[in-house]
């Protein structure tokens, strides 16, 4: 419903810029971004922890508990926030939040935020190339969110809203896996 | 496949790997946030477009495809084609730019596939000569031209009352078990050397039913012409809802397309294609299954708002083209299965507001022993008699009528003896000629003989015979003319009309043939 909808917005509009401010004034803004798409992944993928968190029946601390818990590694900016999502019963609104936050946190870094996914870690010369790239591509600074996933053998998956390049060589040899299985 | 021989290796190697793209594009990727009931939610995609395939990355690199349905503020709703259990909350998903296609060309004739154009009839890959989209525009008005050819079903009652004409749809409607599916198979048996190359569509019926019409086509000879295209019960409902679609996109490619494989034109004719779906009560099921899945509105019957434009535009794409464009058709024969023979529910009404006529058929007159149990009181066919040839017309042009009017004065009948002599004749001659529509299955009857039998009903000449005689009556004539005055037969086939000279001809056979019969048996 429309009503709904623009209420939803809001809150998680809220719910981005109160975290952004406290994290920016931690110095965690950029670190903050990538904690909120891993908590996101983490509920997503498991039906059992999705269920526990969205149970009205289950006291509120029972699960706060579980948040304080399962991303005990993260900023406490962040868990407070989870905690109050939480309480409130909002932690449906993730996604959301954790979308508005990136596009907050982009303009108050002044910097793209990309996501580089490689078999095995960057060297610095690789980053700076990266880096150097894709500042002159989109006229500000970038920032990098590196992945390691050696399921792609080699190459590099670069992503930023919703955007990838893949040039990974599990998906070159798909390509090709594909390319001679239709050829006669 | 062509043989690949050692001269021809280093070629063969060289042009498949040049076809290997190596650059990379940029695509738009999604996450998916919930998957379940065959259906995907999916974060991101905001560039997705309605109907667009999507590729999902499932478990172990294995890919599944999606078709995006649900277009939303910040999430995509699809539907999953493939296996669902690869697929899991976090994997993820990209665009494709591409909507469903399959594969389609003569390699297709004589298989069972199923709606993403794999065979499953275990008789190894088919050669596919094109691919074709699943959901088409319909042809335009300029594009086609009027139906003015006979689709020859072979079933005496509905050539005769209800014909069909190429380019025609035409809805068969019908309780459960009253001979919907065995019209559509003698339609197929018949359509043999009649330059109709058949496609039936099985949608969520029993796997052992589509193996029986398999079987039976392939007994007749009629698989040669024809492509079985079947999503069974235990398909998923996405692959039951796209299943007429790619049907009719594979039938499409015959009908664009000449001979040859190139695009259809005035010097190279499109072909003529008979589409069946049977049945799509079923396919709006499982299209409501997906709607309510996908947290659509529900509507009457919680059939989804849209489920008439689903229909109509799959049954826009029945077409006689112009001679400008091939001058193909395509036929469309849905099939609705009633309940309790209402025909004011939903589906049925809509099936019957879109077609150009339909084929009623009833439980209490196929229980009678009237088979095929077509009620003729509310059967009609809006545009056939067009593509009628002239001698049907000529001694069927009333009957349709006048088998109704009898059927209501039987009714009436029924509460006084005390009849005139023309009502009582009326209630014999419609009694007898009720008895001559009567056909068993598998066994079609060409046209020809179709009009000689209709002939000597309206001549009298089977008023004086006992109701039961009558069909013992029919095959003896038309044997006896196949085999002593086949001329009068040729007559009708070449002239196309029953001169005064070829209905004395007949009359006089009919009279000589008619001194030998015996009604005794």
């Amino acid at each position: 419903m429309p009503a709904d909808r623009a209420l939803t917005r809001k809150a998680s509009a809220v719910y981005a810029e109160v975290l952004l401010e406290a994290a920016h004034a931690a110095g965690v803004a950029f670190e903050v971004s990538s904690q909120l798409e891993q908590a996101q992944a983490a509920i997503r993928g498991s039906i059992e922890l999705r269920s526990a968190l969205l149970d009205k029946n289950l006291p509120v601390e029972a699960r706060m508990g579980i948040v304080n818990e399962l991303f005990a590694g993260f900023a406490p900016v962040l868990l407070a926030t989870l905690s109050v999502m939480v309480k409130r019963g909002d932690l449906g609104l993730l996604g959301r939040v954790s979308e508005a936050y990136l596009v907050r946190a982009e303009d108050a870094l002044d910097a793209s935020f990309i996501d580089v996914t490689t078999a095995i870690g960057l060297d610095d010369t690789l980053r700076e190339k990266i880096k150097e790239k894709y500042a002159a591509q989109l006229g500000r600074d970038v920032l990098l969110r590196e992945h390691l996933d050696p399921s792609i053998i080699g190459g590099i998956v670069l992503s930023a809203h919703g955007v990838s390049i893949d040039a990974s060589v599990v998906s070159q040899l798909e390509n090709a896996r594909v390319v001679l299985s239709r050829s006669q | 496949m062509a043989e690949i021989t050692a001269g021809s290796i280093e070629a063969v190697l060289q042009r498949q790997l040049d076809a290997i793209k190596t650059s990379v594009e940029s695509r738009e990727v999604g996450t998916v946030i919930q998957v379940g009931d065959g259906i995907a939610r999916i974060d991101g995609l905001k560039g997705a477009m309605s109907g667009e395939l999507l590729e999902f990355m499932g478990e172990g690199g294995k890919t599944v495809f999606g078709l995006a349905q649900n277009l939303e503020e910040d999430e995509v709703g699809a539907v999953l084609l493939g296996d669902v259990t690869t697929i899991k909350e976090n994997d993820q998903v990209r665009t494709t730019g591409r909507i469903v296609e399959v594969p389609c060309g003569d390699g297709f004739l004589g298989r069972v596939v199923n709606p993403l154009g794999q065979p499953i009839d275990g008789k190894g890959p088919v050669e596919a000569q094109g691919h074709r989209p699943v959901e088409f525009r319909a042809p335009g008005v300029i594009e086609r031209q009027g139906v003015n050819e006979p689709v020859q079903t072979g079933i005496i009652a509905i050539d005769s009352m209800i014909p069909i004409g190429r380019g025609q749809r035409e809805l068969i409607i019908g309780d459960r078990q009253t001979g919907k599916t065995a019209i559509a198979v003698d339609t197929i048996i018949n359509s043999k050397g009649n330059d109709l190359i058949c496609i039936y569509i099985a949608i969520g019926q029993k796997a052992s039913t589509v193996a029986t019409v398999v079987e039976t086509l392939e007994r007749y000879g009629a698989m040669d012409y024809t492509i079985i295209v079947s999503a069974s019960a235990s398909d998923s409902a996405p692959l039951q809802y796209i299943a007429p679609m790619a049907g009719v996109a594979m039938g499409e490619y015959f009908m664009y397309n000449g001979v040859d494989g190139t695009p259809a034109s005035e010097a190279n004719p499109g072909r003529h294609v008979l589409c069946i779906y049977d049945d799509l009560s079923k396919q709006a099921v499982a299209y409501r299954q997906m709607s309510l899945t996908l947290r659509r509105p529900p509507g009457r019957e919680a059939y989804p708002g849209d489920v008439f434009y689903l229909h109509s535009r799959l049954l826009e794409r029945a077409v006689k083209l112009s001679d400008k464009n091939g001058a193909g058709s395509l036929t469309a024969l849905p099939i609705i299965e009633t309940q309790a023979g209402d025909i004011s529910a939903y589906i049925p009404t809509n099936v019957i507001s879109i077609t150009d006529g339909q084929i009623f058929l009833q439980s209490d007159l196929f229980f009678q022993g009237q088979r095929p149990a077509v009620n003729v009181g509310i059967s009609v066919s809006r545009v056939g008699s067009s593509a009628q040839i002239k001698a049907m017309k000529q001694v069927a042009g009333s009957l349709r009528l006048d088998l109704a009017a009898y059927r209501e004065l039987q009714a009436f009948a029924q509460f006084g003896s005390d009849l005139d002599k023309a009502t009582l004749d009326q209630l014999n001659r419609g009694a007898r000629m009720t008895e001559l529509l009567k056909q068993g299955r598998y066994l079609p009857m060409p046209v020809e003989e179709q009009v000689m039998a209709i002939f000597a009903g309206n001549e009298g000449f089977i008023d004086d015979l006992p109701v039961p005689a009558i069909t013992r009556f029919r095959s003896e004539l038309l044997q006896y003319l196949r085999v002593s005055r086949p001329e009068i037969g040729e007559a009708i086939i070449t002239d196309k009309t029953i001169t005064d000279e070829t209905a004395a001809k007949l009359r006089e056979a009919i009279v000589a043939f008619k001194n030998q019969f015996s009604a005794e048996g």
